[in-house]
């Protein structure tokens, strides 16, 4: 009887699982049938989401070169005597830029201008060097000998920057004014 | 002695009758045959077919799970007006079309440059495959290319406003999406400024016989309803410079 009993609730168990899953996956395969009436609609949406994904994509990574131009070539005017003459934008972080100063005196306040510089991460010299303007000889008489001396004229210096910025300085939502907390120094 | 007799008769028979309930090996047979049978049974049918409605609980699971899938698509995609979406679908593809025409994106860059006085120095585009930083990680690792764009070196000069303004003009109001790259900016003189840059500009292929999956995780596009209204002032921008163009 036990047996019997247990055999009976295996089979039902059994046969009524699968009556179920028969059931059920009529009723998917109506589903389906339904939902594939709005594949165009779909395939439509999938092409919109593709092309906001591709825009979110590259704008993510857009910066406005000019709004850097802008900004250091400011700091440059504060840093009297500084000229920029070439910049190389290497990414949204990234900016080298070369120029001329005074003096290397100059060149150092600079130096120290950009790397005090809230939106600056870092900032390496690449190269300095003084520029020569003349040459000329000065002659000294003494009693006994005649001694000439050289003496150089040095018209300022050149230099090559390179800085990264910090990330989002200069992103399209940075709307901030570009307050210049640099006081003109002499 | 006849009572003796009697009990010898007595004690032999009940002796008889105690020999006979002796369990014997012959007894034994039977019901080692029958439990053979059942545990047989249980062996071969019963745990196989519980095995088997269990393995079905685990499918009618999974086909629930679908249905529910099924449902929720529908009801987001009803969420989506066909009309409206047909128009933006128009625009999106008009700012990232399909192929962008070389001759195009060069008209577009010339007519730039042309308007922001600047001279041409050297211009030209080609095709390239474009692997996007910003992509899923699942495309980053297989490092694929996800975006077709037209590419090429330009170099303009003219004066620093000028130059800077056409400069700009690709982050602030380009109608194309576009991305300048290794951009150079150098004094060539008095009042004059070269600059030089790589520029993509982006379109998307499409395959011809792209599958369709349903089970695919439905997003609504107008939940990025940010970016679609740059996409559609870029669109707007575009036909209008379409229409002076004729």
């Amino acid at each position: 009887m036990v047996f019997l009993a247990i055999t009976f609730v295996v089979v039902a168990f059994s046969t009524l699982t699968k009556l179920q899953v028969e059931n059920e996956k009529k009723k998917l395969k109506q589903y389906e049938e339904n939902a594939s009436v709005l594949s165009e609609k779909i395939i439509s949406n999938d092409e919109v989401l593709k092309r906001i994904f591709l825009y979110r994509d590259i704008s993510s990574s857009q910066y406005s070169a000019k709004d850097i131009f802008d900004y250091f070539s400011e700091i440059a005017i504060k840093n009297r005597g500084t000229v920029l003459s070439n910049f190389i934008f290497t990414s949204n972080t990234s900016v080298s830029f070369e120029g001329e100063c005074s003096s290397l005196e100059c060149v150092a306040k600079f130096w120290h201008l950009l790397a005090s510089d809230r939106k600056v991460e870092s900032v390496t010299l690449d190269s300095v060097s003084k520029k020569s303007l003349a040459s000329s000889k000065s002659q000294e008489n003494k009693q006994d000998n005649e001694q000439e001396e050289d003496v150089e004229e040095f018209s300022g210096a050149s230099f090559e920057f390179r800085v990264t910025m910090t990330k989002d300085a200069f992103t399209k939502d940075d709307k901030e004014s570009d307050d210049n907390i640099y006081n003109s120094e002499d | 002695m006849e009572p003796e007799s009697n009990i010898r008769k007595n004690i032999e028979a009940i002796d008889e009758k105690v020999k006979g309930t002796k369990l014997k090996i012959k007894d034994l047979v039977l019901p080692i045959i029958v439990a053979f049978v059942l545990i047989g049974i249980a062996v071969f049918a019963f745990i196989p077919m519980l095995r088997n409605a269990l393995d079905l609980r685990g499918e009618l699971k999974e086909i629930k799970k679908k249905q529910e899938q099924m449902i929720s698509l529908k009801n987001a995609v009803d969420k989506v007006d066909e009309g409206i979406m047909q128009g933006d679908l128009t625009d999106v593809k008009s700012v990232i079309p399909r192929t962008l025409k070389v001759s195009s994106f060069l008209y577009y860059i010339d007519q730039l440059a042309l308007e922001k006085n600047l001279s041409s120095e050297k211009i030209s585009v080609g095709d390239v495959n474009v692997a996007t930083p910003g992509g899923d990680d699942a495309t980053a690792a297989k490092n694929e290319s996800r975006y077709k764009g037209v590419n090429g070196p330009l170099a303009y000069s003219g004066s620093l406003e000028d130059v800077l303004s056409f400069l700009d003009s690709f982050y602030t109001s380009s109608p194309y999406i576009v991305s300048p790259e290794n951009i150079t900016l150098e004094r060539g003189g008095e009042d004059k400024w070269e600059i030089e840059l790589s520029l993509t500009g982006y379109y998307i292929s499409e395959e011809n016989n792209a599958k369709f999956n349903l089970y695919k995780p439905f997003k609504a596009y107008t939940d990025f309803s940010d970016i679609m209204e740059i996409l559609r002032e870029k669109a707007l921008k575009l036909a209008g410079d379409t229409n002076q163009e004729f």
